[in-house]
């Protein structure tokens, strides 16, 4: 079903609902398709078509709200769905919040979310492509074990309409390639390194940085040393920001969580809360992200929206349901999980703004510090306050200028915003990665626990 | 279903893999979001669809679809996906055998979620919120989410597998923010149960013990002190002394891990005291990854990981038991019809050992106990990890101040050598979700262990 015909039976979805009690309804449809190939221990193992799709549908009767979801699109059973989703609001109780659907507004088209190689490159390439990146690696060291690899590309085609006259589609899609790989020390194993590249490109995947990078890695934590405690120089790279931001200051800059208490941010628009280098923004409408689309979960175009500039908060994000509560606008950030039909907030292409060092500069640097690449236990991490304690894993050791080897059992206390106030160098390049447009960044004076 | 699902095997066996699965599933799910003493989204869906697996040339193909009525096309997808993997295998992927099963399992609640209105539910939690607000006045933010499900599983396969199962949950899942002056804190509180009803939320737990339980906790962060960073002496109490089985030690004996993992090569040796014995359990009455067969349809069964400080058996599926010589454990489980099976724990816990309570706590100078978590996270290099909402000082052997959240983290292979003594009473499980690329039901726990200065690092501020 192409996106034209997708809208045409959620425009029929609404007059339907509209017709059989609900005062306002809306419709959000997706069709998505990931075809994948695993590879695993060496060696290929499956070849897979994984389809997510159906129809959420939201209809209100009064204050109530009511959601429901099939994964069919026949009409029967897209009208059943309706008709769910009205009883659903029925049996539910009054939200004394609900502010109405948003009204239209102009989305405008992005380009390059779209390539027809998506549909033209047959799975083969796919199992081509995995078996390279597996043999690449372990043609630059067999001591490597190819723990797993894939490849697979990923296409999204949405809809929206509703009764305010919202009728929005679009489509999109991305590849990728990952390889996470392992080797024994003297005691053990090293941990899992993993790299990916995810591009809107079959042919442009370079999966000989993805080789070049687990190998690389692998062979320094091999060299198990041993951690100090203190407040050594810290290097973090943009995984490890990705993940730990995901579950501390990303949350406090969510509108909702502002305005329900949940974040220390309140009345800090206006003021500073990091250094004066460090630069946040979410960008829904870069081409190149992968959280880029051209509208969100309740029809309101993404958008480019900055948080923190010169180390001053600037705003927060925000949904049309909580924006109307706290007499904002919507930033195009309402994500809707179409099965549960629960729209939450949630960043789009969180962008660190690069800086201008190299980061072989950044290192050279330090006398004694380490480099993380990964984080352990960042969703365990206290989303109000910004405290985290987890582990650093995988992370080198630093020492006069040089990366010498990883450490187990490597321990990070401390809260989010020492990190933002303590950035004092940021590397001159992006990486994009799964959940964050970053740089490495390095950052002073962190609580550093090492396993004795 | 079977109709459907017999004649499409039979076209399935008529294209030559070496093998053929089709799983259905038929579901009615409720999701309620109840955020501040408000009803933020009520959801009913029905999930229907097949997954249809098939071993062809050595290599799998995997397809799922809602399209009943086309499943022979989907089939003949997921060979032609099988064939296009198994061109560059070098050794073809072979199935351990299994004995073929016919059977109806049956599952008997006294309220199934289907007999319950929308608005009693609504109801359940309204009465959930009040006990929660009405507990301190520090307590903010409040939202709690509420999943159930009832309906059915079907299972066909070429090994002669025809299974129907019955299927119901029920999950409750509060967040709770505390405030006082300038320090925010939280708290979660999570219960499931996948042989109970809704008695099992109304009555097994009850709304006044979920709302006061996890409000305490909030209250109790508000109150507490920092915790040192460092290693000291630990009490582990059930769990989170499940959440260190599970994480450290179960994600490493999942067989399609452990050979990736510092339990690689290790099995038939040492790995802990003598006195360690650690299981998974996949027929543990009550558990809440409990199940009578697996998705592949292999019997589930008790997996005695650890006995007497040997690692003893791994878990598997039907694929790493043929490839490692082992028995197939019924560990093979997927989420829903979306995701094949991989291997994945059920209910894992360490057995109890000849402790008693105040011998645990003996002859401790300073260390901490700790009560309740939240997360955890391994890594192949037997590094664990896990966030920490409830704890408290041990001074001179008796328990003292609560401890703000922070986490504690290890090296299993090590960890296990530094366990000193093992609790003998009783212990209740944990329920929460495992998150290996998929979900799943789990429970863990354990009797309270003692693990000494060296084994368990704290990531304390002060």
């Amino acid at each position: 079903m192409d996106h034209t015909e997708l809208l045409h039976l959620l425009n029929d979805l609404i007059k339907y609902g509209t017709s059989h009690g609900a005062n306002e309804i809306d419709a959000y449809a997706v069709v998505s398709s990931e075809i994948s190939v695993e590879l695993e221990m060496g060696e290929i193992k499956s070849a897979n078509e994984l389809i997510d799709s159906g129809i959420s549908i939201r209809a209100i009767i009064g204050k109530k709200v009511g959601t429901s979801f099939t994964s069919r699109f026949d009409k029967q059973s897209a009208y059943n769905a309706v008709d769910l989703a009205i009883k659903s609001a029925k049996s539910s109780t009054e939200n004394t919040h609900w502010a109405g659907l948003p009204q239209s507004r102009e989305v405008s088209k992005i380009e390059g979310l779209w390539n027809p190689k998506f549909e033209s490159v047959p799975v083969e390439r796919y199992v081509e492509m995995t078996s390279e990146l597996a043999k690449s690696i372990i043609d630059k060291d067999n001591s490597i074990i190819v723990g797993g690899a894939g490849t697979g590309v990923s296409t999204q085609t949405v809809a929206f309409a509703n009764s305010n006259d919202i009728a929005l589609s679009g489509k999109g899609g991305i590849v990728y390639s990952y390889a996470v790989g392992v080797s024994r020390t003297k005691h053990g194993m090293t941990p899992g390194i993993f790299d990916v590249d995810i591009t809107r490109d079959p042919d442009a995947i370079d999966l000989e940085k993805i080789s070049q990078t687990v190998v690389k890695d692998i062979r320094l934590a091999k060299n198990v040393l041993q951690g100090e405690s203190g407040h050594p120089d810290i290097i973090i790279a943009p995984r490890a920001l990705g993940i730990l931001f995901m579950f501390t200051i990303f949350p406090m800059l969510y509108g909702e969580n502002v305005l329900r208490g949940k974040s220390p941010l309140k009345e800090q628009v206006g003021k500073k809360i990091a250094s004066d280098i460090f630069n946040l923004y979410d960008d829904g409408i870069n081409p190149k992200g992968i959280g880029t689309r051209p509208f969100d979960g309740e029809g309101i175009p993404q958008q480019k929206t900055p948080l923190i500039r010169d180390g001053v908060l600037q705003q927060f994000i925000w949904t049309d349901y909580w924006a109307k509560q706290a007499n904002e606008e919507s930033t195009g950030n309402a994500n809707r999980d179409i099965r549960t039909g629960l729209i939450s907030t949630k960043m789009t292409n969180p962008t660190i703004e690069v800086g201008d060092s190299t980061l072989e500069d950044m290192i050279s640097g330090i006398k004694y510090g380490y480099l993380v690449k990964g984080f352990q236990g960042a969703h365990s991490s206290n989303p109000e306050s910004g405290d985290f304690s987890v582990v650093c894993n995988p992370v080198f050791l630093i020492e006069d200028g040089e990366v010498k080897g990883s450490v187990f059992g490597l321990m990070m206390a401390d809260n989010v915003f020492n990190i933002l106030k303590n950035t004092v160098e940021i590397e001159n390049k992006h990486t994009y990665d799964l959940t964050i447009i970053a740089p490495h960044i390095k950052v002073e004076g962190l609580n550093i626990i090492a396993k004795s | 279903m079977f109709d459907v699902l017999d004649k499409s095997l039979e076209y399935g066996r008529s294209l030559g893999p070496e093998y053929i699965e089709l799983r259905a599933e038929d579901i009615l799910l409720t999701t309620i979001q109840f955020d501040d003493g408000q009803v933020k989204n009520l959801n009913q869906r029905i999930e229907k669809g097949v997954a249809i697996r098939v071993l062809s040339n050595g290599a799998w193909g995997f397809v799922s679809t809602s399209d009943f009525e086309n499943l022979n096309q989907y089939i003949d997808r997921a060979v032609a996906l099988a064939k296009s993997a198994a061109a560059s295998r070098r050794e073809p992927i072979k199935l351990a055998e299994t004995k073929a099963i016919t059977d109806t399992v049956k599952l008997s609640v006294k309220e199934s979620p289907i007999d319950l209105s929308n608005e009693e539910k609504v109801e359940w939690m309204s009465q959930v919120y009040k006990q929660i607000k009405d507990y301190d006045e520090r307590i903010g933010a409040v939202s709690l989410k509420l999943r159930d499900g009832w309906g059915k599983k079907y299972l066909v396969t070429s090994s002669g597998h025809k299974i129907e199962f019955d299927v119901g949950f029920v999950h409750h899942y509060a967040w709770v923010t505390g405030k006082e002056g300038a320090s925010i804190t939280a708290a979660r509180d999570e219960v499931g149960s996948t042989s109970e009803g809704w008695e099992f939320l109304k009555k097994t737990q009850g709304a006044e013990n979920i709302g006061k339980r996890v409000a305490n906790r909030v209250k109790l962060q508000l109150e507490a002190v920092a915790a040192k960073g460092g290693s000291f002496p630990t009490v582990l109490a059930p769990h989170v002394i499940g959440v260190v089985a599970h994480e450290a030690l179960g994600h490493l004996s999942e067989a399609d891990l452990t050979v990736q993992s510092s339990f690689g090569g290790k099995l038939g040796q040492k790995v802990a005291n003598d006195f360690v014995n650690m299981t998974d359990d996949g027929t543990l009455p009550g558990g809440f990854g409990t199940s009578k067969y697996d998705d592949e349809g292999t019997p589930t069964s008790r997996v005695e990981i650890i006995k007497d400080g040997i690692l003893t058996e791994l878990l598997t599926n039907r694929e790493y038991a043929a490839r490692m010589g082992l028995r197939p454990t019924g560990n093979a489980r997927a989420q829903d019809y979306r995701f094949m099976p991989i291997i994945r724990m059920r209910n894992t816990f360490f057995e109890k050992g000849d402790w008693a309570d105040d011998e645990l706590f003996e002859g401790i100078k300073f260390g901490y106990l700790c009560v309740d978590f939240r997360g955890g996270q391994a890594e192949l290099n037997a590094s664990f990890q896990v966030g920490v909402q409830e704890a408290y000082e041990i001074v001179n052997g008796e328990v003292g101040r609560p401890v703000k959240d922070l986490s504690i983290s290890g090296i299993a292979t090590d960890t296990l050598f530094k366990i000193e003594g093992i609790g003998k009473g009783t212990f209740e499980f944990e329920q929460g979700r495992c998150g290996k690329g998929q979900e799943a039901f789990i429970s863990a726990g354990g009797p309270m262990i003692r693990v000494s200065e060296g084994g368990i690092t704290f990531g304390g501020k002060k």
